[in-house]
């Protein structure tokens, strides 16, 4: 038989016992439950890097263990060893004589000489410019700019 | 009768000769004598403001910038203004230059020099930059790197001279005094770069610039530059970068000496680098000459070996070690080590004042005359031709210093002269407002008397000098 609330007794009974519970305190905070997780989290990564780290070392030692003894240093060789000089005309003729910039040479000797002439005989010793009056590009203008511009 | 003819010419030039020659031992001996310049002055107080006049641009109206550039654009605009027919020749303008402030004609200098505007007014911006950095490769070329243009250097000092010559005598002392910075600056500028030739160049701009300071001393009026001078940094062209460069500009193009202490040469390579060394020198370009004339020497070069070892010994190589070495290569390394002790024995001597170098200069250049003797009948070192006249290049620096100096002591005179009522002092000693600086070719006090008058204030003539390199000026107050 029902009532009108269409509840058993059976129902009603375990109503009232429901009714009567009481909220029980937390025990779990929610910052304990994150922590929790990235704990867990964390411990599956550096289980990770411990076998990686454990791999790793193995294979070092492997290749200590396994290092082929070290020689002794090597002196670097010097460029000869000839113990007396040579210096026949055959010897003369084969030495190398890389190609030297003769325009350098010249240079070279133009600046002892200039440096001696200058301390001999002052700023007088010193040439004049090489250009020849008149050989000297006239002043860029606007009017030959364009001339300029299109021989080029 | 051709014969008689012959003969008659013959006595008559024979008598001809005679004459000339008893004309000739009756002049007087001529000796060249001290240069000797007549001023003529105001006298002048230390101005109100004693750093009123500057002849280098005071910091704080510097300008950032390089003024190397502007030296370089100055010298194309004196190129390219002096074009035409009217283009000024080095002749004359050595001749306005060398010519007395009475004789020089004036009009024809003011119209010349008035086409170098352009380049003036560069070199007065060149005066005003914080920096002059010469950015050309000298440290990859050595030697064989020579600064483009530097002949128009010369050009350029002496219209600003001339210039600042005009100027005074119009008496536009301003625009004078511009004109003299912008040469000092330039000549500091250059004398500072990596070249012993740019360093005299500088220095001979520097003194330039010094003589147009005696026509200052003769204006109407002219302020006391004593202040002035004293300031210019002493010495006022820096030797530094151009005695460095001499020093390693061998290098650039014998980079194995670089390494000779480390990497042993063999006997065709110590040769080749003689050759090279020998072909730098002036001996034949071809080579095949080189190798042939040089034979007997390098054969000869061999008597060097038994001492080049010896000194190698003593510097704590180890015997078997020199032994094992090839024998040109111990030749080459005594000759390198050789040429680096002479090199730094001259060159230390640049860092000290010239009375206390002259006589170990001196020293080491007897040093130098020895080993050549030495060398005689042996390889010649080749390395030491590369060496400067250090000796040289010192006395013509200290030469300016005594320049400097000896403005300096008129300007004092001039100074004790409006103290005093318009009288010269008796003696140096009785000036005490400033400090009357000495003769720095002698660290001695410049000799000074007054005769009926006239101050006479003399360098005397200095023993590494000729007549000419002594200094006399002959004072007198309007």
């Amino acid at each position: 038989m029902q009532n009108t609330d269409g509840l058993t007794p059976i129902d009603r009974e375990l109503e009232a016992a429901l009714g009567g519970l009481r909220v029980a305190p937390a025990t779990i905070s929610r910052n304990r439950v994150m922590f929790d997780a990235g704990r867990a989290s964390a411990r599956r990564r550096s289980r990770l890097w411990q076998g990686s780290s454990c791999v790793l070392t193995v294979l070092l030692l492997a290749s200590v263990v396994s290092r082929p003894t070290p020689t002794a240093p090597q002196r670097p060789a010097e460029t000869v060893a000839e113990r007396k000089a040579d210096i026949s005309p055959a010897a003369l003729s084969a030495a190398s004589t890389p190609a030297i910039d003769a325009e350098q040479v010249r240079a070279f000797r133009r600046y002892l000489r200039m440096r001696q002439a200058v301390l001999e005989r002052g700023i007088d010793a010193l040439p004049g410019s090489t250009e020849i009056p008149g050989s000297i590009d006239p002043p860029l203008t606007r009017e030959n700019l364009d001339e300029l511009l299109s021989s080029t | 009768m051709a014969r008689n003819v012959r003969r008659l010419m013959a006595v008559a030039a024979m008598a001809l000769a005679l004459c000339g020659g008893q004309a000739r031992a009756a002049d007087p001996p001529k000796t060249p004598t001290i240069r000797t310049i007549q001023l003529q002055v105001d006298p002048a107080p230390e101005p109100r403001f004693a750093l009123q006049y500057l002849l280098e641009t005071p910091y704080m109206e510097q300008r950032p910038g390089n003024a190397a550039l502007l030296y370089q654009t100055a010298i194309g605009q004196v190129l390219e203004a002096n074009q035409g027919e009217d283009a000024i020749d080095r002749d004359t303008l050595n001749h306005w230059y060398s010519s007395p402030p009475e004789t020089l004609p004036v009009e024809d200098v003011r119209a010349a020099i008035s086409r170098f505007r352009s380049a003036f007014r560069n070199l007065e911006t060149a005066a005003r930059c914080e920096r002059c950095t010469w950015e050309y490769p000298i440290r990859e070329e050595g030697f064989t790197y020579m600064m483009p243009q530097l002949g128009e250097y010369r050009t350029l000092s002496r219209l600003l001279c001339l210039k600042a010559r005009l100027e005074i005598r119009d008496g536009a002392l301003d625009q004078a005094l511009a004109t003299l910075r912008s040469g000092v600056s330039m000549a500091r500028d250059l004398g500072g770069g990596p070249s012993i030739i740019q360093h005299l160049v500088g220095v001979a701009v520097a003194a330039g610039m010094a003589r147009e300071i005696e026509g200052w001393v003769q204006a109407a009026d002219a302020p006391n530059l004593y202040w002035a001078l004293t300031v210019l940094p002493d010495p006022l062209i820096d030797i530094r970068a151009s005695i460095q460069m001499e020093s390693a500009g061998l290098y650039a193009k014998l980079p194995e000496l670089l390494t000779l202490e480390e990497k042993v040469l063999s006997n065709e390579q110590v040769l080749d680098l003689w050759r090279r060394a020998a072909m730098l020198l002036g001996d034949n370009e071809e080579g095949s000459g080189w190798w042939l004339g040089k034979t007997v020497m390098i054969a000869g070069a061999m008597k060097r070996y038994p001492q080049a070892k010896a000194r190698l010994l003593e510097q704590g190589h180890a015997t078997e070690r020199v032994e094992a070495w090839p024998a040109l290569y111990v030749i080459l390394l005594d000759q390198h080590q050789q040429f680096r002790a002479m090199r730094d024995r001259f060159f230390k001597w640049t860092h000290v004042p010239y009375t206390q170098a002259r006589s170990r200069l001196k020293q080491a250049d007897e040093e130098m005359s020895q080993l050549w003797r030495l060398d005689g009948d042996g390889l010649t070192n080749p390395f030491l031709t590369f060496l400067p006249a250090t000796q040289r290049i010192r006395f013509l620096d200290a030469r300016l210093a005594r320049d400097i100096a000896i403005l300096r002591c008129i300007e004092a005179i001039r100074m004790y002269a409006a103290d005093h009522g318009g009288k010269l002092p008796k003696s140096l000693a009785e000036i005490t407002a400033v400090p009357v600086p000495v003769d720095p070719l002698n660290e001695k006090a410049f000799h000074y008397e007054l005769t009926g008058g006239k101050a006479v204030l003399e360098g005397a003539i200095p023993p590494d000098g000729g007549p000419r390199d002594g200094l006399r000026y002959e004072i007198t107050l309007r």
